[in-house]
């Protein structure tokens, strides 16, 4: 293996690679990344078994200045960490890779590395993932979907199911849903398919969704979804991403959503945030970030109290007022979380009661995005 | 002989209607007693919609003994819901409450 190719290239390569390899494993070929050189690309892979992610680097048009020039192909496995190191480091802007018998030798003006590599035939092959069926939306579109309701998975592994977001697609609308079973956040969006592609349930880890929105551009540009058995393939630009599907099958939901309301409320979105912000500084306290809301006609007061620090006490004015006047208790944490994944001035809540679930919906959106969560119980109450 | 002929058709007249009399108070009396019968039958017939409802109200109590103490078994800490039955509950549980049809 033999090819010349732009540090830059490399190292924005190499740093997306480095946040999939995994930092303990039982495998020590998987803090490798793997580096095929084939006749006009080189492909670099990480794998931790959970998470794949191949990035491509080929020279893109003819009229640009070459980034890569590959002599010979070949195929090596070297500890990414440190080959990132090595990379980030290196004197001139041409870096030279040559590989004899799984010694690879770096090369970049005057300084010369000699690292011993790993036999890439050990490395864990990707997934297969058949594209003949695949979902396409905008980049940007497809994070703000995440970052909308992977904030409300399951952080505890008892319940695997609940720690990935769910996402079904049927008739060209695709629902995401996210739960730890204290709070849910739902979202449906329209998409266009081919062939009308459809699919009932895929359980996407919390984890990837994670990793992808570091790794995936905020852009207008095109990401292809692919699902497969237990697998699911995510291609941007020069990126595919592999990831597991968590297996199992997703809790009901569609009854857990409430109908009917004995009061609502539809207040400023900032304000209400900044207000439970405050609050919440005393809330921090308690085991729960627990706040109180008393909603009453054109005020909606909002109360924490801690035993040792004292109390705070903020009234804000919401822009309607419907129903019955009505106290509760809820996490500061939860609210915050849910409002801040509002993106309208003005954001509704509805109530059924101190003890059941409300639903905090933006106001004058095209998102069609349901927020749910459980207030907390007062023991006196 | 025509006073004689009227006084028999006053006579006759004055033994139907004395029997038409005697019909209408044998009448009278039927209708007293299908009056009674009714009014009692009625008030037989209210209370026994009035038990009948309190039996349909008790039943639920009866069906719920599974309920009841699922709801208890929630209160004491521990998830019902299918996602994690059984398990240490932390706070509220939106899978268990619907099941508890509290939501």
């Amino acid at each position: 293996m033999q090819f010349v190719i732009k540090k830059n290239e490399l190292l924005t390569g190499l740093q997306q690679i480095v946040r999939v390899i995994p930092s303990r494993t039982t495998k020590p070929i998987l803090y490798g990344v793997k580096i095929d050189a084939e006749f006009n690309r080189i492909r670099m892979t990480a794998y931790d078994l959970e998470i794949g992610l191949e990035i491509l680097i080929e020279n893109k048009d003819q009229e640009q200045v070459e980034v890569l020039q590959v002599e010979e192909p070949g195929s090596i496995v070297i500890n990414a960490k440190f080959l990132l190191e090595i990379i980030r480091k290196l004197p001139q802007q041409l870096v030279r890779f040559n590989l004899k018998n799984h010694i690879a030798t770096i090369q970049s003006g005057a300084a010369i590395y000699t690292l011993n590599g790993l036999d890439s035939r050990e490395f864990p092959l990707l997934p297969q993932v058949d594209d003949d069926e695949k979902l396409t939306m905008a980049s940007t579109l497809l994070l703000q979907s995440i970052q909308k309701t992977v904030y409300a998975v399951a952080t505890i592994e008892s319940r695997p199911t609940l720690t990935g977001v769910h996402f079904k697609l049927k008739n060209d609308i695709l629902t995401l849903t996210g739960t730890d079973s204290h709070r849910l956040s739902n979202l449906k969006i329209s998409v266009d398919t081919l062939k009308e592609y459809s699919f009932e349930e895929a359980i996407m880890p919390g984890k990837t969704l994670q990793e992808l929105l570091r790794i995936l551009p905020a852009s207008e540009e095109m990401v292809e979804i692919t699902l497969a058995d237990h697998q699911m393939l995510i291609r941007y630009d020069n990126i595919h991403f592999y990831s597991r599907l968590i297996e199992g099958t997703y809790p009901d939901i569609s009854r857990i959503i409430p109908e009917t309301f004995r009061t609502s409320i539809k207040i400023g979105t900032k304000n209400l945030i900044e207000s439970i912000e405050r609050a919440a500084l005393l809330a921090r306290e308690n085991d729960n970030h627990v706040i109180r809301l008393h909603l009453r006609p054109n005020q909606t007061e909002i109360t924490s109290t801690s035993q040792e620090l004292g109390k705070i006490s903020e009234v804000i004015e919401p822009q309607t007022f419907q129903g019955e006047e009505l106290m509760l208790a809820c996490n500061a944490r939860f609210m915050l979380e849910s409002l801040k994944t509002i993106d309208t001035e003005d954001v509704s809540i509805q109530f059924t009661g101190p003890g059941s679930a409300f639903i905090i919906t933006p106001v004058e959106s095209d998102t069609n995005h349901l927020q749910l969560i459980l207030p907390v119980r007062l023991n006196h109450a | 002989m025509d006073q004689q002929r009227i006084a028999m058709r006053v006579q006759l007249l004055q033994e139907r209607i004395e029997q038409l009399q005697s019909e209408l108070q044998e009448l009278l009396l039927v209708v007293h007693d299908l009056a009674t019968e009714n009014q009692r039958l009625s008030l037989e017939n209210a209370h026994l919609h009035e038990r009948a409802r309190k039996y349909i109200d008790k039943q639920p109590t009866v069906e719920g003994e599974a309920m009841h103490y699922l709801r208890q078994l929630y209160e004491e800490g521990f998830h019902i819901c299918n996602v994690n039955y059984g398990s240490l509950r932390k706070g509220d549980c939106l899978f268990c409450l619907q099941g508890l049809e509290r939501v």
